[in-house]
């Protein structure tokens, strides 16, 4: 009997190789976007006021959810992103969706759904003083600092891929996009930043 | 582009929305007793009015969820947005609603009586 | 008098150019070439500014009668001087050369002459204008029909438009788009739109400003009898841009066009990154789109000149007053030696003197007005300047460059000529006839416009979106005026949207007080019998002159919009930006009406033309569409896999071998799949995820068959209807517990079927508990299929039993295949033993090399989607897209045993009882055996009872689904007949379009292989 239990399996983004075009007279920096790899994702649906859930998540998440919409809160390096207003998603470290499922997966809780979707999604971090600008070239969203801050998740579109974006610093943006989209994504991507200079890094 | 107001993403361009058509159009009950012409009342025919149309849009690069406009089709203003299942707030769109020659029909009395959904919202 | 022009001495400086002033840079000489023929110009210097400056004023001809045409105006507006701009695959045309930045190795071309500018062949068309009136085309091109398509249209073609574009298509250059919003966005970076940008800007409020020009200022970058504060005012647009640019809120985009303003503030503009360089780095785009979502706006764009009407008023050197001061002023250019005046306003005496200053010499200035007054003509006549009212140009006359005008007394109440004519020699007429605000963009927008009987022009009254406007635009053509406008509309803007704003402080002005009130007045002075004068053109471009309209009108067309089409007046690319008002008045003229009640057309976006490259951005090639891949996509690559596109999916389609072709690749893949084993790549199909207490009542509702009951672990094949009873989707769906399902949906109409599933669960079924997720992509699926399956699966190391009594067909199991997590689906498309094993992704790739791994020596074969269609046409199975199209109902297919009689409701149940449903022609679904084994029908092709019938034959339907079948060594094929459920055994004909045999088959069951479905277990 052959076994595979020790295979990592690969990112929605394997394959693409590191790439890099310099910073041209003019920009402020190259944009850093990376693979941020196995990254796990949970799909969450329920009822905004869900007590038991919310109790559930502080204790496995360390978070509850944002019920207000376009947020997200954080906690160390998990994630809870508001989607609609019955819908969330949690972004957790790669290995941690069972426990996270399990611990969600509560009789009392009522009408609940919950899915691993880590594999469905994959995601991308930019980071540099022009993300905001290559962002815009493709996606109608307003970009602006004071308007797009910290702690905002919005879902549009970047080109003619559906996405989530979060804004995570100032010059830092997560892109959720579905994991068949994402080798186009990185390719528009790549080609709006080389008027600003990137550098590309796989997982 | 229109920029229309999703009830809970806020103001979004219209390339992100899709639009269902008219709203407000009941579901006959399966126990109904309609005739063919009757029932195609229901099916098939769709207004299309110049001035105030109440119809369906969906978020679907957004939050994907359904919510009913009030647009003037003249002047593409957005008049009022509110949720699915229930029934305009402004005179306007409230007047709209109200002339509709669906109200009258057979299909409209076949369907559940004033149902929270959105389709069914009488 | 003393010559100020240069001396001609060598090759440089050109020879008109002034000694001093301008806003070129004399330091930054720049090398160009116009036909061929190299110029120097200056950094600074519009195309057409560097060729005046080089005695170049034949720049092209015209349209329709190829008549010598120069440069008239120094901006937008310009109708004549377009222009073929750059190389190869570069090239441009139709550009304006007023608006062309010179740079150094700029290539130009001169349009529509042949062989050369100087002698052109077309221009006989000028001998023959008799038989080129308005509405030539309509009265000429209509009998006899036939002759459109072979003579007339490759005839008019030919001879339509303008410029020549690139023979090689594939532009080198970068275009780009960017979305923005901003709180006021201002078109137009003149005196109005300057002040509107500091109130705004003042205010905190993000605000844009946009001008079409190199730089800000618009019309004071040519007044050199203007001072801002005591100063000229370029220092005073220095200061108030360096004010703009120390605040963080305010962008400024110069050589930027705002050429769309659409529903909700959504205003598009072009900006020109590259244009003015001889090489854009490549970086840059060479243009970028802006979208724009602006929550107020301010229209500051201007106004432009009109024409004067007189015959010959298109020859070289007859130039607008405003553009001749323009050229003087800011480029440093003398458009002539010699000039006439004639106008109808105070505003060409600005020019008058602007010319004297230059040392050009003014041999008369003929004022229309029946007593020209006021503190400019007084200061005329003071000079010495032959001021002569009530006076017309009845001519200009010369052959390729104006050579002398023929002027007299007129009534300016009734056009007639009252005096004897007399001539001067020129080599310029400088004409104004008022000006026209610049209303595209809000009647763009939808906004309304009044006439103002003062200045003679359409201003903007009502708004329908969130503007205003200000300066010349808004009919306010005073300076002190147009900068107090845009300083309070600024302001107005920004309190609108809640920020705190008051109008900035304007500079103190010093202009000359000049009356910008045009003569009411729209005829054409002439002593000439009617008919036989020179032309006098309204539309340059389109080759429409003052007789044109006037026989229109005549004939009958008294709507302007129907004036427009019949003459093309303002249908060219300038889109009538000097004509309209006064082909107007033209109209109104003939017709005894007023401007207003005649009314105006219709302003379209763009407002000038915008190349498609910057519309179409980075939507090209690779960028497109997006292309989907499957995890296991790699592997497909290096097999060798040709692909097909499902969708935005790239699927593999067949796996060729040692030079196999195609029909030998599936015929090989589809008998290996039944005599061995196949793998499929099945990762495409769609999956919902479908959770709560109602989720079986949910599919109860959705599908035609019954749900409710399904035990857990348990699959079944549900259709899916549209409420007007036509199939629109088909799957498997698995009870994976007691509440929560696994649907599946055919790979096109994934999204489709989540979205309408929602859709009901939203609308029709609020009340139902239940939650829909897509998972689509959460599995990688790999179908194993044949004999060999079960073996293939034993030997990779399968944590359950795969036998038949407990792993039936049609159940699912959660499993680990070789240690990895998987669900394994025991349900069959092939109609073979077959597993279709999903598994999270990440680890598709790593399971499908393992199972080919294991799998060879069972003969374990990839096979694509050409193979999977073959497979199950042997079984009968349908393809939802291929066997429906939207009008077939489950009846139609012969599946009534999936539609419940037992279920209350259903989505379409009520539909399929309707008494068209029950028709016995309808179209049937029925499998077809072809008389020849060896004759694969056309798919599409269609049946008939008789081959020999005459034309047009009476058709029973059409062939859906053909193949050579290799198992069953025939053609086989599908088609929806008429009635065809009753044919079965019946022969039909196929008729072939290429006039070929027809095709004899016999219409039988659609299961040709396997029918008790023995080799489900293998």
């Amino acid at each position: 009997m052959a076994s595979l239990q020790n295979v990592h399996g690969a990112s929605a983004l394997h394959g693409i190789a590191a790439a890099s075009s310099p910073p041209p007279q003019g920009s402020r920096g190259a944009v850093v976007m990376r693979d941020t790899g196995l990254l796990d994702k949970i799909n969450l649906r329920c009822d905004a006021g869900n007590t038991v859930i919310n109790e559930a998540l502080s204790r496995v998440v360390g978070t509850r959810l944002p019920a207000e919409p376009n947020r997200f809160h954080v906690s160390g390096n998990r994630r809870i992103a508001w989607l609609g207003p019955d819908e969330w998603i949690i972004l957790a470290e790669n290995g941690s969706a069972d426990t996270i499922t399990a611990g969600l997966d509560l009789p009392e809780a009522g009408h609940v759904a919950v899915n691993n979707v880590s594999d469905a999604l994959g995601s991308i971090i930019l980071e540099g003083e022009h993300t905001r600008d290559a962002l815009a070239k493709h996606c109608a969203l307003d970009f602006h600092p004071t308007v797009f801050t910290p702690g905002i998740v919005q879902q549009s579109l970047l080109s003619h891929a559906g996405v989530t974006i979060m804004c995570l610093d100032d010059n830092a943006f997560q892109i959720i996009g579905r994991s068949s989209f994402m080798p186009y994504i990185v390719a528009l991507l790549k080609d709006a930043m080389i008027e600003y200079g990137y550098e590309f890094q796989p997982a | 582009m229109l920029l229309i107001k999703c009830p809970f993403c806020g103001d979004r361009d219209e390339l992100e929305f899709s639009c269902g058509g008219e709203a407000h159009i009941a579901r006959p009950l399966a126990e109904n007793t309609l005739t063919d012409a009757e029932f195609a009342d229901y099916l098939f025919l769709r207004d299309n009015p110049k001035g105030v149309f109440l119809e369906r849009w969906i978020h679907t690069d957004g939050c994907r969820r359904w919510f009913n406009v009030a647009r003037d089709t003249v002047s593409h203003e957005i008049i009022e947005v509110y949720p699915m299942g229930e029934t305009p707030k402004t005179e306007a769109a409230k007047a709209a609603h109200k002339a509709s020659w669906r109200r009258q029909t057979a299909a409209e009395a076949a369907a559940k009586p004033a149902s929270p959904a959105g389709r069914s919202g009488s | 008098m003393k010559t100020r022009f240069m001396k001609k001495s060598g090759t440089k400086p050109a020879a008109m150019r002034l000694p001093e002033g301008g806003r070129i840079n004399r330091g930054k000489p720049v090398q160009f070439t116009f036909d061929g023929t190299s110029y120097q110009g200056f950094e600074g210097d519009t195309l057409a500014s560097a060729l005046l400056a080089n005695s170049v004023y034949l720049v092209g001809r015209s349209f329709k009668y190829h008549r010598p045409r120069g440069i008239l105006s120094a901006g937008a507006e310009e109708p004549n001087a377009l222009i073929r701009l750059g190389k190869g695959a570069r090239i441009e045309p139709n550009l304006r050369a007023t608006q062309i930045e010179l740079y150094d190795g700029l290539t130009s071309e001169s349009q529509n002459r042949w062989p050369s500018l100087n002698l052109d062949v077309g221009a006989i068309n000028s001998l023959f204008h008799r038989f080129f009136p308005a509405g030539f085309y309509y009265k000429t091109f209509m009998w006899p029909a036939s002759f459109w398509k072979s003579v007339y249209e490759p005839v008019i073609r030919n001879a339509a438009g303008l410029g020549k574009a690139a023979d090689d298509h594939n532009d080198p250059d970068r275009y780009e788009k960017t979305h923005q919003h901003c709180d006021v966005l201002i078109a137009g970076g003149g005196a109005a739109g300057l002040m509107a940008a500091l109130s705004a800007g003042a205010s905190g409020a993000r605000v844009i400003l946009a001008d079409e020009q190199n730089e800000f200022g618009g019309w004071l970058l040519s007044e050199g009898d203007t001072t801002l504060d005591g100063e000229a005012s370029p220092a005073w647009i220095a200061a108030t841009l360096a004010r703009l640019e120390a605040m963080e809120n305010v962008t400024l985009l110069p050589r930027t066009t705002v050429f769309a303003y659409m529903d909700h503030n959504y205003i598009t503009l072009m900006e020109r990154v590259g244009d003015h360089m001889a090489e854009c780095p490549a970086h840059l785009p060479r243009q970028r789109l802006w979208k724009i979502r602006a929550r107020e706006v301010v229209l500051a764009q201007g106004c432009h000149e009109r024409p004067v009407v007189f015959g010959g008023n298109d020859l070289p050197g007859v130039m607008l007053s405003g553009a001749v001061r323009s050229y003087i002023n800011r480029y440093g250019v003398a458009p002539g030696r010699r000039a006439v005046v004639i106008t109808n306003n105070d505003d060409a005496y600005r020019t008058v003197f602007a010319m004297i200053e230059a040392g050009i010499h003014v041999a008369a200035i003929v004022d229309m007005r029946p007593a020209a007054a006021g503190p400019l003509v007084a200061e005329a006549m003071r000079m010495g300047l032959s001021v002569h009212s009530s006076h017309a140009v009845l001519a200009a006359e010369g052959t390729r460059h104006l050579g002398y005008a023929k002027i007299a007394r007129y009534n300016p109440k009734t056009g007639d000529v009252t005096g004897d004519p007399f001539y001067i020699d020129c080599d310029l007429i400088a004409m104004s006839a008022g000006f026209t605000p610049l209303v595209n963009l809000h009647s763009q927008a939808r906004g309304k416009l009044e006439w103002d009987e003062e200045f003679c022009c359409f201003k903007p009254s009502t708004y329908h979106e969130a503007a205003q406007s200000a300066g010349a635009g808004n009919g306010a053509f005073d300076l002190a005026t147009a900068m107090a406008e845009g300083a309070k509309a600024g302001a107005e803007a920004a309190s609108r949207i809640g920020f705190e704003a008051s109008p900035a402080q304007a500079p103190a002005i010093d202009a000359p007080v000049a009356d910008f009130r045009p003569l009411n007045f729209w005829g054409v002075p002439s002593d000439a019998a009617p008919g036989s004068g020179p032309k006098a053109f309204i539309d340059y471009q389109n080759d429409v002159t003052a007789s044109d309209i006037k026989l229109a009108v005549r004939e009958g067309y008294q709507s302007v919009e129907h004036v427009k089409r019949y003459t093309t007046n303002g249908m060219a690319t300038d889109q009538g930006k000097t004509s309209n008002i006064n082909a107007l008045g033209i109209i109104s003229g003939e017709l005894g009406a007023t401007i207003p009640e005649v009314g105006t057309t219709t302003f379209r976006l763009p407002y000038t033309p915008t190349s498609l490259g910057a519309i179409a951005g980075r939507d090209i090639k690779g960028l497109f569409d997006p292309v989907r891949l499957t995890r296991m996509d790699p592997w497909h690559r290096e097999a060798g896999a040709k692909f097909e596109h499902v969708g935005q999916w790239m699927r593999a389609w067949y796996y060729p071998q040692d030079g196999e072709t195609m029909e030998e690749a599936v015929n090989r893949e589809v008998r290996r799949a039944r005599t061995h084993a196949g793998i499929l790549d099945a990762s495409t199909l769609g999956k919902i995820d479908i959770r709560g207490r109602d989720a079986a009542e949910f599919l109860n509702r959705v599908y035609t068959n019954a749900w409710l009951k399904l035990p857990v672990g348990r699959c079944r094949y549900g259709l899916m209807l549209k409420d007007d009873g036509m199939v629109m989707d088909d799957g498997v769906t698995t009870r994976l517990g007691e509440n929560h399902f696994h649907m599946t949906t055919t790979t096109g109409g994934a999204a489709g079927v989540m979205a309408w599933l929602e859709e009901w669960k939203q609308t029709e079924w609020p009340e139902l508990e239940v939650y829909l997720t897509s998972v689509t992509e959460q599995w990688s699926v790999a179908t194993v299929s044949g004999p060999n399956a079960r073996i293939i699966l034993e030997k990779l190391g399968c944590s359950v039993s795969l036998r038949d009594d407990s792993f039936p067909f049609m159940s699912c199991k959660e499993a680990r295949l070789a240690g990895l997590p998987v669900r394994i689906f025991r349900i069959s498309f092939t109609g073979e033993l077959s597993f279709e094993i999903n598994i999270p992704s990440r680890l598709g790739m790593a399971l499908w090399k393992n199972l080919m791994q294991v799998g060879s020596e069972y003969g374990l074969t990839p096979y694509g989607t050409e193979a999977m269609h073959v497979l199950r046409a042997e079984k009968g199975f349908i393809i939802v897209g291929q066997e429906t199209d939207g009008s077939v109902t489950p009846h139609d297919l012969g599946m009534d045993w999936i539609v419940s009689s037992k279920k209350p409701d259903f989505i379409g149940k009520r539909a399929l009882e309707r008494a068209s449903m029950a028709l016995k022609d309808r179209k049937q679904l029925v499998g077809l055996v072809t008389e020849n084994p060896m004759d694969v029908i056309p798919e599409g092709a269609h049946a008939v009872l008789d081959p020999n019938q005459p034309m047009p034959m009476e058709m029973l339907g059409q062939v859906t689904s053909s193949y050579f079948s290799p198992n069953l060594n025939q053609s086989i094929a599908m088609a929806m007949l008429k009635g065809g459920h009753a044919m079965k055994g019946e022969t039909v004909w196929f008729p072939m379009i290429d006039g070929s045999e027809p095709i004899k088959a016999t219409i039988t069951d659609t299961v040709f292989y396997d029918p008790k479905g023995e080799k489900l277990n293998g």
